[in-house]
């Protein structure tokens, strides 16, 4: 009987917004802790934004480093491209014209060849002209013979 | 001396050959009439107005003349036949080759000089004129200023000769080796069966080479490059003739004289026909040698030495400036 008024008198307090003496003790206690946990919760959040804080600024610095030395790089690379490059345009030119002079040198050689070419063909027919002559004469001397023969052994020829 | 064609009833063709009555390859007088008649029908049957001019070089004595056989052969033929008798004297001046026992082209020139007709073609004695020629010939087909060639088709040695008309002519297994075709610039090989031009261009040429009497062999071929050098247009008339072939022409001869060249009986065939062309005299083609009538049709031209000419004149060889672009034989 006794237990039973004791809850029906904490519920009416509760309801009227108040609470039993050792109840409200427990509760203060829970406040204090939880504020107490807030403090603590907020000085964590601190540290790590400046921990955050401090890896962004370590990031930011890590990045114009390697910016700066790819840009570094790069100038350099770009140099030596550059270097290349006009040697090779040295090169092409040092090569188009020995390339022209030989094309040239080639030109004089065919000129050269067919020019002789064409001395070896007119050589050549002059040479057979010379043959036919040489033909001819050989044919007319030994009809000449024949002749100048018929006539010695002729009766009326000198036989001596 | 060479008389002009024109329109005062001049024949449209002249064709000239040449032979003599010595059994040449067996039977030329045989085969020599058989052609006569042939040819002689076959352009008559085409109203082809021709005329055959027939040169009987240094015809052996005691023999009759082939002109004469020829007219007895062909009676009645409406074509004139005209021959010359030349006096054996001419081949014995005028050869430098003793082997060399028939000039045959300067034979031809004798013909060619003579000739009537617009149009001349020498040819050989025993060669059979093909189908297209004769046609071309009455369709009046030709052209000046032109030579014209035609493929020789030689008939096989011992063919049946005595029944010859188109279906033996045309029958190809009656030939004698491959059917090789002319090819230009020259359409060279067979040559002296078949060339064909106007009487102004055989002029202007001068006729066959009478410079180089060395050789008869080559004579036909250097007379095309003569023309081509000249500036003459060369062509194949398309349709061949016909040859049978007989012992001691050039084609059935040669293996014999390979190696031994300078005594062929036509001459050396290496001298270079391709390349030496000439330049022949203006009395070419025996045109001083005076003219005896024989017989109606008939002419004998016994010898002088006016028409005779030097034994050697060197400047009238000459270089051809065209190259020697075919090397094909050309007997």
């Amino acid at each position: 009987m006794t237990d039973t008024m004791a809850r029906l008198g904490s519920r009416v307090l509760r309801r009227l917004g108040l609470e039993r003496g050792g109840r409200a003790a427990d509760l203060h206690e829970a406040l204090r802790k939880s504020e107490q946990r807030i403090v603590e919760l907020k000085k964590l959040l601190e540290k790590s934004r400046a921990e955050s804080e401090q890896w962004r600024a370590k990031l930011l610095a890590s990045s114009a480093h390697e910016q700066a030395a790819r840009k570094s790089d790069d100038e350099k690379y770009r140099a030596r491209v550059e270097k290349l490059e006009a040697r090779l345009a040295e090169q092409v030119a040092k090569l188009q014209e020995r390339d022209a002079a030989r094309a040239e040198k080639v030109g004089e050689l065919r000129d050269k060849v067919a020019t002789a070419d064409r001395s070896v063909r007119a050589g050549r027919d002059h040479l057979m002209s010379i043959e036919v002559k040489l033909d001819l004469i050989e044919g007319a001397i030994n009809v000449l013979d024949r002749r100048f023969r018929g006539l010695r052994s002729s009766p009326g020829g000198d036989s001596r | 001396m060479m008389e002009p064609a024109s329109g005062d009833g001049s024949p449209y063709l002249t064709i000239v050959s040449t032979g003599r009555n010595d059994s040449y390859g067996g039977n030329f007088e045989e085969r020599f009439l058989r052609t006569l008649r042939f040819n002689t029908a076959q352009l008559a049957a085409r109203e082809v107005a021709a005329e055959f001019v027939f040169v009987e070089w240094a015809a052996p004595a005691g023999r009759p003349l082939l002109s004469d056989l020829a007219r007895e052969a062909v009676p009645g033929c409406s074509l004139t036949f005209r021959s010359y008798v030349v006096d054996a004297a001419y081949q014995e001046a005028l050869t430098l080759n003793r082997r060399v026992a028939y000039l045959e082209f300067i034979a031809k020139n004798v013909g060619i000089r003579r000739a009537r007709g617009e149009f001349i073609l020498t040819t050989n004695a025993d060669v059979f004129l093909g189908r297209g020629v004769l046609d071309a010939l009455a369709r009046r087909a030709l052209g000046r200023g032109t030579v014209y060639r035609a493929r020789r088709i030689d008939l096989k040695l011992g063919i049946d000769q005595t029944s010859l008309d188109w279906d033996v002519l045309e029958d190809a297994r009656n030939y004698d080796g491959g059917l090789k075709p002319l090819k230009p610039p020259l359409y060279a090989g067979g040559t002296g069966d078949f060339v064909l031009a106007d009487a102004a261009t055989f002029a202007r040429l001068r006729g066959f080479n009478e410079v180089f009497r060395v050789a008869k062999i080559g004579i036909d071929k250097n007379f095309l490059v003569k023309a081509l050098d000249a500036g003459v247009a060369i062509v194949d008339i398309g349709s061949p003739v016909y040859h049978i072939n007989h012992v001691g022409s050039y084609r059935a001869s040669k293996a014999q004289y390979r190696g031994e060249a300078a005594d062929a009986p036509y001459g050396d065939d290496r001298w270079p026909a391709g390349s030496v062309i000439y330049e022949n005299p203006d009395n070419w083609g025996l045109a001083d040698a005076p003219m005896v009538p024989l017989r109606a049709g008939t002419w004998r031209l016994p010898f002088h030495w006016n028409a005779v000419p030097p034994l050697v004149d060197l400047d009238r060889v000459t270089l051809a400036g065209v190259a020697d672009a075919d090397e094909e034989e050309s007997a």
